[in-house]
């Protein structure tokens, strides 16, 4: 009886996400850049599980214009919210040297400020319901900056020390805002790429996050190991980890 | 602060569904009128709302403002000659009976409780315990006064061809703000009340055919609870008039009607704090068999209970809804034609019990056919059930309202819009290919 928005809903964790709340009964609106692939995906998703209702939102975040109005139709059109799940996301892969300014900013533009402006909605719609759930997923790349992306790690750090802030603003309101790092999943994003570990397929990933968002869990990693990892790491010293910390 | 209400929550009277809207409270038509120029000039397509009293989603709008209609609540005419009241659509059921029992008259049909406006009403066009015998809201209305874009009030009586598209429609774009209602004269305020049991679903079905005709009232309470041969048992309820007789208190007074409602030797709020904490647990198993049971020991009661005793069984534990949050509470009513009913209902009752959903309110009705195009009763009987929403259950109760949504399109049943909240896209497309 759940309804849920998904936000990055036509690829990897988002559509896992999707599929996971659409298998546990309920209302699910996918919101997502490209018409055509949302639309099979949502019909993929219901076709999977007819009990569910789902629903299918185009909005690409770089249209600024459309971000309010993607609120507004998400939620309208499975009647009301329960939780907000914000999963878009960019990362771009260079060659870990050279900076790339342009695509910087998108990166900065659709995983942070974009970010922001639809979950600023969000707490919005659900501090005045007096109830509900946000969720984002960030990652453990926010955690340090790094040499490799560091557009990317600064706009998970932005995300979830906005996550961060929205949880201590909605907490009288009776709203949880939980920050999901998940690790490395088995996605496009991370097609390729080398020196991967722990990796988990977006179908188990949605699973364990719908089970500890529904135990209303503030801060959590897929799997445990990645939030000792993330400790190990955020203790590194700087002088230290300029030259040995991970790409 | 352009002046605008900030958004608010705005919820269903089953608590599960709401929407945040903005909420306009005019407490007059020219109020009205600029509400909804203003919500114009912004594109925004209001949704009215009455007092609230849908389980569900009708009077809620997750896509824009709510304007509340319970300011426009005045009485402007009644002729006693014919019984036709004229009066805001924001007056309530309650309103309208204080004002008509003492002069002799009754709302000819009435909802399980009287915080029903009267422009809700007609926006779902209600039916009551006498559904056979009355039919539904609408079918007692003269006609309505409706406010157009233009700003202008227009009466549309009910042989105007627009009559029959406005009755049901809870999405009108022109509201109305005004129902001219007519009035049953009765001879006193009071009932004449048969009570007995069935011992299950098609000695119920068969008991309330049976009265149709000879009773007014007539609606049975069922045990979801009762599986195998209990299936379906019941306490029946039917009324009359009770006749006027020299000696005998009328029951034209307001003090006269309240004094029938009896809520038992517990405080309301001792018994609301009861509620809550069995509303939602397996108790309702027992609370359900030994109101069962209770009926079947009484026998055949008779006895004699005033209008608003009788009718408003959901107004003596006022906030009764509350006992359900927090995950609030569903009601899935089933209208079946007669020749599918027993079938049909049976197996809606398996079906709770088989996905492990029971319902800890149950009632049965007898219907005639709704002349409106968007009829939702048939010659037949409804079932309606309650369901509260649990984290536990939500799967399982979608699940089993899913079910009853296939059961419904393969008995060529229909749903009620006050209650719907849950319903499967293919039964809203069924609905919608039916629709006018």
């Amino acid at each position: 009886m759940k309804r849920v928005v998904v936000v990055g809903a036509t690829d990897g964790l988002g559509k896992a996400l999707a599929a996971e709340y659409a298998s546990r009964g309920g209302w699910v609106a996918l919101v997502g850049r490209g018409r055509e692939k949302l639309e099979a995906v949502r019909a993929e998703i219901a076709g999977r599980f007819p009990d569910a209702t789902v629903t299918a939102v185009a909005c690409d975040l770089r249209e600024r214009e459309r971000i309010a109005p993607a609120f507004r139709e998400a939620v309208a059109s499975i009647g009301h919210c329960d939780l907000f799940l914000f999963n878009a996301g960019v990362m771009f892969h260079g060659d870990g040297v050279t900076s790339e300014p342009e695509r910087d900013r998108e990166t900065m533009e659709v995983n942070a400020v974009a970010a922001v402006e639809m979950l600023g909605y969000a707490a919005n719609y659900f501090r005045a319901a007096g109830r509900g759930q946000i969720a984002g997923i960030s990652s453990i790349a926010g955690d340090r900056g790094r040499k490799g992306n560091p557009a990317y790690n600064a706009s998970k750090a932005a995300l979830t020390t906005y996550l961060e802030g929205l949880r201590n603003r909605l907490f009288p309101y009776g709203v949880t805002v939980s920050t999901v790092k998940p690790g490395f999943i088995g996605t496009k994003m991370t097609a390729g790429k080398a020196g991967l570990f722990w990796v988990v397929a977006p179908e188990e990933a949605a699973r364990i996050v719908a089970d500890r968002l529904e135990r209303r869990h503030e801060v959590f990693y897929v799997y445990r190991r990645w939030g000792l990892l993330g400790l190990a790491l955020r203790h590194v010293p700087r002088f230290l980890f300029k030259r040995i910390g991970p790409p | 602060m352009n002046g605008e209400p900030r958004p608010e929550r705005v919820e269903g009277f089953g608590l599960y569904n709401f929407s945040v809207s903005p909420v306009y409270r005019p407490a007059s038509l020219d109020e009205l009128r600029n509400v909804l120029a203003r919500c114009r000039a912004r594109g925004e397509r209001p949704v009215f709302r009455g007092a609230g009293r849908s389980y569900g989603d009708a009077a809620l709008n997750p896509g824009g403002p709510v304007v509340e209609m319970t300011g426009l609540a005045a009485i402007h005419a009644f002729d006693e000659a014919t019984g036709v009241v004229r009066a805001g659509a924001g007056l309530t059921i309650g309103e309208l009976w204080r004002f008509s029992i003492p002069r002799g008259f009754w709302p000819p049909v009435v909802t399980g409780t009287m915080h029903v406006s009267l422009g809700g009403a007609l926006a779902v066009n209600v039916h009551g315990k006498n559904g056979w015998k009355r039919g539904t809201l609408a079918e007692h209305v003269e006609g309505v006064s409706i406010l157009l874009r233009s700003g202008e009030a227009e009466w549309v009586a009910k042989d105007d061809l627009r009559f029959s598209g406005i009755v049901g429609n809870g999405r009108a774009d022109e509201p109305v703000v005004e129902v001219a209602l007519r009035l049953k004269k009765v001879a006193t305020g009071y009932l004449d009340v048969e009570g007995f049991a069935t011992p299950g679903l098609a000695a119920t079905l068969a008991a309330l055919d049976e009265a149709k005709e000879a009773w007014e009232y007539v609606v049975a309470w069922t045990d979801g609870f009762a599986e195998g041969a209990s299936l379906g048992r019941s306490v029946v309820h039917l009324a009359n008039e009770h006749p006027s007789r020299s000696g005998e208190p009328a029951g034209f007074s307001e003090a006269e009607q309240l004094a029938d409602v009896k809520t038992g030797p517990l405080p309301v709020p001792l018994m609301l704090l009861g509620l809550r904490l069995t509303a939602k647990g397996p108790q309702m198993r027992a609370v359900n068999a030994a109101k069962y049971f209770a009926g079947k020991l009484a026998g055949r009661t008779r006895y004699r209970q005033s209008l608003v005793a009788y009718s408003f069984l959901l107004d003596y534990l006022p906030g009764w809804n509350q006992a359900y949050r927090p995950g609030g509470f569903i009601q899935y009513q089933l209208f079946v034609p007669k020749a599918r009913a027993e079938e049909a209902f049976a197996r809606a009752l398996r079906l709770q019990h088989e996905h492990g959903v029971v319902s800890t309110l149950a009632v049965l009705k007898r219907h005639r056919p709704d002349p409106f195009p968007r009829a939702y009763a048939p010659d037949g009987f409804s079932l309606a059930l309650d369901f509260p929403v649990t984290r536990g259950n939500a799967q399982r109760l979608l699940r089993l309202c899913r079910a009853f949504d296939r059961l419904l399109l393969d008995c060529g049943g229909r749903v009620y819009r006050a209650k719907d909240c849950v319903g499967s896209a293919e039964r809203l497309a069924a609905a919608r290919a039916a629709a006018p």
